[in-house]
């Protein structure tokens, strides 16, 4: 095989190479090593090379797969972890140029389970300073520089998952882990046309990872399907003793058959008019899609202040977690001037204001829980928009409004979500199909992502690199 | 119409802000926080509009 086809193979794909020993774990290895160094790098996706640990780790594999053991379907796979999860040894930068020389001597859980499963870490990727947390206003918010959009090199990639987003767009590592406290998985995910999964609150273990909010944080997949997601949150689900949050049951992925009655569906109708024009048509044709293995029936969402909840608990968990650094005056360093300040305001919340704000959210959650047990799962565009150029503030360019409900709802109440791609829009850019399930529900949002795909071929493009 | 009890609250906010931080900030950036502080007290004065019961707790758990 040239090597220049392993570039967009799914895991699966690249799992069958390596047993039929057409390739390598370290031909693998290298291969997307290099393809980092030249395509990953330019679209700054890059914050580390992990070449010594991928070599060690693709030899050891190569050598276990050899000699028979077969640690399952990510044995052998390189992946790239978003450089706020620690590597041992490694620097993990956070995307901030002041910590760009930070290490631990541990993996993170995610690491460290991703490596039981055989996967060979080959990169530490991209990621806007602190996750987002200081409020960054434009894309140029990282040491690393902002992130490009494989699609279009003068749009953003998305954030704060930018590395993951760009490096798996641009078939530059075959998987990447990323996290979500407000939108950082799926946007990335949608503006970059591919597959990302944010998993239920507390099913991925969040030890060894940056903390932004302790109540919102959430590890998942990017991937280039939603079956490529599935099989990376079965390798890093599952309790752990150092992340209490840790949902007490293991996870399984088993992939379901399409119910004889078809899935049930809601359609998220509100919020439609604000988005744009190709955004609202590729959802409207999703729709169609859909309509052949679903029943849709139109849903509202339960009322609540999901904007402001969020705005509060994320501002006052992020003023709490990084109090000493913004006590120090280290965060002056930042890159994108509005983070230099963006965390101060969130160290005068009151705490009867925070503890109004989860009061709420407890009101919320058994709302949409009520909601969400009537369906399959919810659908909604990903995005109001596709990914804003280079040279805009998003404000300009997308309106105040580009926060739709669903994400700050689904991330209020720890729901588990997938973006799939779903069309291009303007620029030639990505959309992204948004859909969210109830809590625990992530196999069965995977059937729909997956019956979805399975008609579409949306997320096997490939973009003009 | 603002809440006037919302303007003195983030002049307050700030105050402690410049009472915590003297040396920190530029005029300009201190006008960064005081949109920061504007946002957040908006944000709060919204859910403070929402009716909550004596019985509506918080959603955490605190296990001894």
């Amino acid at each position: 095989m040239a090597t220049r086809e392993f570039a967009y193979l799914s895991i699966r794909e690249l799992g069958k190479l390596l047993r039929s020993g057409e390739t390598t774990p370290t031909e693998l290895a290298e291969y997307f090593i290099d393809r980092l160094e030249t395509v990953g790098r330019r679209l700054n996706a890059v914050v580390t090379i992990t070449r010594e640990r991928a070599l060690r780790e693709a030899r050891l594999a190569e050598a276990e797969l050899a000699s028979g053991l077969d640690r399952g379907p990510l044995h052998g796979i390189p992946y790239g972890a978003k450089d706020l999860l620690a590597a041992a040894g490694y620097p993990t930068t956070w995307g901030t140029e002041p910590l760009r020389e930070q290490r631990f001597d541990f993996d993170a859980t995610v690491v460290a389970r991703l490596r039981d499963a055989g996967a060979v870490l080959i990169a530490k990727l991209g990621t806007v300073e602190l996750a987002g947390g200081m409020g960054y206003e434009q894309p140029n918010a990282s040491l690393t520089g902002p992130g490009l959009n494989p699609w279009n090199l003068d749009a953003w990639s998305g954030g704060s998952s930018s590395g993951p987003g760009s490096a798996v767009g641009a078939g530059a590592v075959p998987f990447a882990l990323g996290s979500e406290t407000w939108g950082s998985i799926l946007t990335p995910s949608s503006y970059c046309g591919i597959s990302g999964l944010r998993p239920t609150y507390g099913r991925v273990s969040r030890f060894g990872a940056m903390v932004l909010s302790w109540t919102l944080d959430k590890i998942g997949p990017m991937c280039r399907s939603a079956d490529d997601c599935g099989l990376v949150l079965e390798a890093i689900a599952g309790p752990d003793p150092n992340d209490p949050s840790t949902l007490p049951e293991g996870f399984r992925y088993r992939p379901e058959e399409e119910p004889a009655q078809g899935f049930r569906i809601g359609v998220l109708e509100g919020s439609l008019d604000t988005v744009q024009p190709e955004v609202r048509a590729n959802f409207e044709a999703a729709l169609g899609v859909l309509d052949g293995f679903a029943r849709l029936e139109p849903v509202t969402l339960p009322d609540f202040p999901y904007n402001e909840a969020a705005r509060l608990i994320l501002s006052a968990e992020a003023a709490s977690a990084f109090e000493e650094m913004l006590d120090s005056g280290i965060l002056m360093g930042l890159t994108a001037p509005e983070d230099r300040t963006g965390g101060y305001a969130g160290l005068t919340i009151l705490a009867v204001d925070y503890l109004r704000a989860m009061r709420i959210r407890r009101q919320a959650r058994a709302a949409l829980s009520a909601l969400l047990a009537r369906y399959d799962a919810i659908v909604h565009p990903a995005t109001a928009v596709v990914a804003s150029p280079l040279s805009m503030r998003f404000d300009d360019y997308a309106g105040k409004g580009r926060r739709l409900p669903l994400g700050s709802a689904g991330n209020l109440a720890g729901l588990p979500a997938i973006s799939v791609p779903n069309g291009f829009g303007e620029r030639g850019l990505p959309t992204g199909l948004q859909i969210v399930g109830a809590a625990g529900s992530e196999n069965r949002l995977l059937a729909v992502a997956r019956a979805y795909q399975a008609r579409t071929d949306w997320h096997l493009r490939r973009p003009p690199l | 119409m603002r809440d006037p009890w919302v303007t003195n609250e983030i002049e307050r906010r700030l105050a402690s802000l410049r009472d915590r931080f003297p040396d920190r900030f530029s005029e300009a950036q201190w006008e960064e926080i005081h949109e920061d502080l504007e946002q957040l007290a908006q944000a709060a004065a919204t859910l403070r509009r929402r009716a909550l019961g004596n019985a509506d707790e918080p959603d955490f758990i605190f296990v001894p």
